[in-house]
């Protein structure tokens, strides 16, 4: 176990530079960089920028080195000096803005994560063994909207009606005095107010299809020989259910999580820009939108590294879950 | 879908069109208090002699953080009347409240065009910012005067006038912008073409003359009519250009400061090292007379004469405060601006940010919203939740451009050729435009810039006679070399409108044989090809409703269609091509626009004949005129404008914002 956990753990890193390689190259593939579509805004503003100023532009933020160059330089600086270069679009260093904002799309993605699974693995267990009753029917349903409607629309649609229909104030993440506040116990109170909000948008999508998945596994163990046999021996309903057949049937759900986190992590994007949330979400796409290399490249290899170590841990706990795993193939 | 790209155009259009435009409407001069049952105005009889100032700067007078405002206004500060900002037809001036912070909400990190607009102030400044026929009054300085033939223009500064952290403005400030800045070649490569007589690459910069301690001259080698609008409201300069705060910005350069706190400086800022680099730091910093970086990080601690400051950047806010020096005041002598100050949430999502704004979370939409979002808007304030204004949009927000120099001997003979862009004119049917992107209403059929005929007969005869007449098995038209002309167009969504247009009038011109395609381009891959002159036909837009100042030129050919022609004139012939007499004409209407005074009849008379080469020559496609566009105000503000179809620039809206004042 430890030697797997060892393994896995190296080979964390090649993954990590071959990431942030691609992630450079493609944040390079456009045609211009920061500096043009500056300009491009600049000029829809009004302003006229000479060839002379943009070619004075352009040594100023550094652009005219080649892209090897570029990348061994930034990698080397975050290896070296944990300095991920300069945002040109906030006229900060990277590793500021990171530091304001990964931690609360960590943890949002987190709770989000802990969040689909707390609430679709009871929701599953209960679809299967109240098969086709309403609240079955009632949450498939649900969970089918979650699945079909863009979480970004959703986002909108609920953030119109809320205010308009209910007068909350749902985007944001803390009230107007908190926000430049230091942390507290009473900003984090402030912020669960509004926290459920994104955590039940961004979490809606993953969830129809655990519930589906769930629900199928368990009907499927709740069909076998051993169950009838334990019935038959007298064992109560719902420990009987627990101790057996629910966990076998969470097997492959605890290795979804391979592919849930991503999704999670991707779809807070969008739906923290709707919102206006404080985290990386809204910078991102601003960064990439604007080509403001350092700062997206910084953001994307953050965001690569919380699912990284996320599906190893969700592989670790798959591991301890399910002894088969462990032992890899068994040799007879 | 919303509008993006309105916010950023609508200045510059609104600029443009209002010269000529105010000056053909009625604007009132400042007006007696209102009668009968409205709530008083001001009594503009006499100039203020008592000063009044907002309860929050009183109460730091008093605790001795502040001198009384009667030192903190220049001896003669700017009284603003009622009708100057924005004419009175639209905002019978009241006077306001003290107090209340705006809530607004930008897109971009990067600065925001709303806010931008709002602190500019200008050396001169012009009634409703366009109406240069009734006189340009002093702003920032406090009188000026051309002489006869307009090559030289003398201004007078307001003694006592302070910068916004107390200093004061003195003849020094001017002396630096010009020695130390923009005749220092480091600093500035470029000479500013508006500080070049006549706008015109080829004419000596403007020199300076200083008369005494308060009066300083600008003489220029040839005569420069259209100066005044230059400095006042084109291309929304400010006073950036010409009054810098020496005692700020000498920090930051080589005769004033140590090359080593220079580049340590830079180094910090992650600006390139070195010492003949040194001028990056100092542009960094500085603001030029596009002062679009008061909005942004690069304005803290940088004093400026505008009427809020930017106090706090954090990860998703900009908080402005009041500018206690603020050199206006209002005819009853209170210090403008009303409002304590601005927080602008940073919302990057456009929808969300019209969302908020509608539901009564930010008090201004600003330039956000198209006609689409019209109906939307108008239940709102018929439910009371908030006050609709439909003003003028500056811009033409769809023009059609064919780029007539583009390197294709068999394109150029057939798009340089004027039967065929008539026959393209033809084609276009107008009025569908309109009624499909406007609601039939909220703009017109071309009458100025360009023919308004829709005839698909008459276009297919043309095509015909010119010798296209061949046609390939699908039956579109083939050009000169014997293979199916195409026109593809590369268009990027500057706004919602853009593709859209673009596709119908694809369909109109696939109708009359000549095959057209539509391509969406990323806006920034966009510019780059355009300005490599790769681009065969495009989509943009113009500012043609704002052509009279002089100060938006895109009447010449721009990178839409001609970038090697306005090389050539830029470059003064070295490089680019020459281009035809009919062009050359623009140019020649162009310099006699900008020698004659803005807001004179011979003003009318260029204008006029720069709308006539167009409208004869087609040079590029207009699809309507006279534009308007639906903006949404919190019902807490004053001072602000009401109704549907205005005839007033949106953007003069948001110039007026020192006078708006917040009702609670």
């Amino acid at each position: 176990m430890l030697g797997y956990i060892a393994r896995r753990l190296l080979l964390l890193i090649p993954v990590l530079f071959a990431i942030s390689l691609v992630n450079f190259i493609i944040l390079e593939l456009p045609e211009g960089d920061y500096l043009s579509s500056q300009i491009a805004e600049l000029e829809a503003s009004g302003a006229n920028v000479s060839q002379q100023e943009r070619e004075a532009l352009r040594r100023q933020y550094g652009l005219d080195q080649p892209m090897i160059g570029r990348y061994a330089t930034w990698i080397g600086n975050i290896i070296t000096q944990g300095d991920f270069g300069r945002s040109l679009r906030y006229d900060q260093p990277v590793s500021e803005l990171l530091a304001e904002r990964v931690p609360l799309t960590v943890g949002i993605s987190l709770a989000t994560t802990f969040f689909v699974f707390a609430v679709a693995i009871p929701i599953g267990i209960y679809s299967a063994t109240h098969k086709y009753s309403f609240f079955d029917y009632a949450f498939t349903f649900f969970g089918f909207i979650g699945i079909s409607v863009p979480g970004f629309l959703l986002a909108l649609v609920l953030l119109w009606l809320c205010y308009d229909k209910l007068g909350w104030n749902v985007s944001g993440l803390f009230s107007q005095q908190y926000v430049d506040a230091p942390w507290s116990l009473a900003k984090i109170f402030d912020m669960l107010k509004k926290v459920w909000f994104p955590i039940l948008l961004i979490g809606l999508p993953g969830m129809a299809g655990l519930i589906r998945v769930m629900r199928a596994n368990l009907l499927d163990e709740l069909e076998k020989q051993y169950v009838i046999t334990a019935r038959a021996k007298g064992l109560q309903e719902n420990p009987l259910l627990f101790r057996y057949p629910v966990r076998i049937a969470a097997n492959p759900i605890v290795s979804t999580i391979g592919w849930v986190l991503p999704a999670i992590v991707g779809g807070e994007v969008l739906v923290s820009i709707v919102l206006s949330l404080p985290t990386t979400g809204p910078v991102l796409l601003d960064a990439v939108t604007s080509q403001d290399l350092y700062l997206a490249a910084g953001i994307t290899l953050m965001l690569s590294l919380l699912t990284i170590i996320g599906t190893l841990v969700a592989d670790l706990l798959l591991a301890w879950l399910d002894p088969r795993i462990r032992f890899g193939k068994v040799e007879n | 879908m919303y509008e993006r790209e309105i916010s950023r155009r609508h200045f510059l259009v609104l600029a443009a069109g209002s010269i000529v435009v105010v000056s053909c409407g009625g604007n009132e001069e400042a007006q007696e208090s209102g009668g009968g049952g409205q709530p008083k105005g001001f009594d503009v009889s006499g100039t203020p002699t008592k000063y009044r100032e907002a309860p929050m700067l009183a109460e730091r007078v008093k605790a001795g953080d502040l001198p009384p405002v009667e030192e903190r206004l220049p001896k003669e500060p700017h009284v603003v009347q009622p009708g100057e900002l924005i004419s009175t037809d639209f905002v019978p001036m009241r006077p306001g409240k003290y107090g209340g912070e705006l809530r607004l909400g930008q897109e971009s990190p990067a600065g925001d065009p709303i806010i931008f607009v709002a602190l500019d102030e200008a050396l001169i400044w012009a009634p409703s910012g366009f109406d240069f026929a009734k006189g340009a009054k002093g702003n920032v300085v406090k009188d000026w005067e051309a002489n006869s033939d307009n090559t030289a223009f003398t201004f007078t500064m307001r003694e006592g006038l302070r910068w916004s952290d107390g200093e004061p403005v003195t003849m020094e400030d001017v002396r630096f912008a010009f020695e130390d800045v923009l005749y220092n070649e480091e600093i500035t490569p470029d000479f500013p073409t508006y500080l070049r007589g006549n706008y015109n690459p080829a004419a000596a910069p403007a020199k300076l003359d200083v008369v005494d301690d308060w009066t300083f001259r600008l003489v220029f080698d040839r005569p420069y009519g259209a100066f005044p609008a230059q400095l006042g409201i084109a291309e929304w300069r400010g006073y950036g250009g010409i009054i810098k705060p020496k005692h700020y910005l000498k920090q930051f350069h080589k005769k004033y400061a140590s090359a080593a706190k220079l580049q340590n400086e830079a180094r910090e800022m992650a600006l390139p090292e070195g010492e003949d680099q040194w001028f990056n730091l100092f542009n960094a910093k500085q603001l030029t007379e596009w002062m679009w970086n008061a909005t942004t990080e690069a304005a803290l601690g940088h004093p400026t004469l505008m009427p809020w400051i930017l106090k706090q950047v954090d990860s998703s806010s900009f908080t402005y405060e009041r500018n206690p020096y603020y050199f206006k005041v209002d005819p009853n002598g209170s210090q403008l601006p009303y409002m304590d100050g601005i927080r602008s949430e940073l919302v990057q999502d456009k929808e969300a940010l019209t969302a908020r704004t509608l539901t009564g979370e930010f008090d201004y939409l600003g330039e956000r919203a198209s006609v689409r979002q019209l109906s939307l808007i108008k239940e709102k304030a018929e439910r009371g939740e908030g006050k609709l204004s439909v003003p003028k949009g500056h811009t033409i927000p769809t023009t059609v451009f064919l780029n007539m120099t583009y390197e294709d001997d068999n394109w150029r003979q057939v798009v340089r050729d004027l039967r065929f862009r008539q026959a393209l004119s033809l084609a276009i049917n107008r009025q569908e435009i309109i009624d499909s992107f406007y609601l039939g209403e909220f703009a017109k059929v071309p009458k100025l810039s360009n023919p308004n005929e829709y005839d698909v007969d008459k276009a297919n005869q043309i095509l015909d006679d010119m010798g296209m007449d061949q046609k390939d098995d699908k039956g579109f038209r083939l050009g000169p070399n014997g293979e199916r002309f195409e026109i593809p167009f590369d268009i990027a969504d500057h706004t919602e409108n853009h593709i859209p247009t673009g596709e119908l009038i694809a369909e109109y011109w696939n109708e009359i044989g000549i095959f057209t395609s539509v391509k969406q381009m990323d806006v920034t891959v966009f510019g780059e090809r355009l300005a490599d002159n790769q681009i065969w036909a495009t989509l943009i837009w113009v500012h043609q409703p704002v052509w009279g100042s002089g100060g938006f030129p895109d009447y010449l050919p721009e990178d839409g269609w001609g970038p090697l022609w306005t090389e050539w004139f830029d470059t003064q012939g070295e490089s680019g091509e020459e281009p035809p007499d009919g062009v050359k004409q623009l140019y020649d209407y162009h310099i006699e626009l900008l020698t004659v005074d803005s807001g004179s009849e011979q003003n009318e008379v260029a204008l006029n004949k720069i709308l006539k080469s167009h409208r004869d020559n087609i040079w590029i496609f207009q699809v309507a005129e006279h534009p308007y566009y639906p903006t949404f105000f919190s019902n807490r503000i004053g001072n602000v404008p009401q109704g549907v179809k205005q005839d007033t620039y949106g953007i003069i809206t948001s110039f007026s914002m020192e006078q708006w004042f917040i009702n609670e």
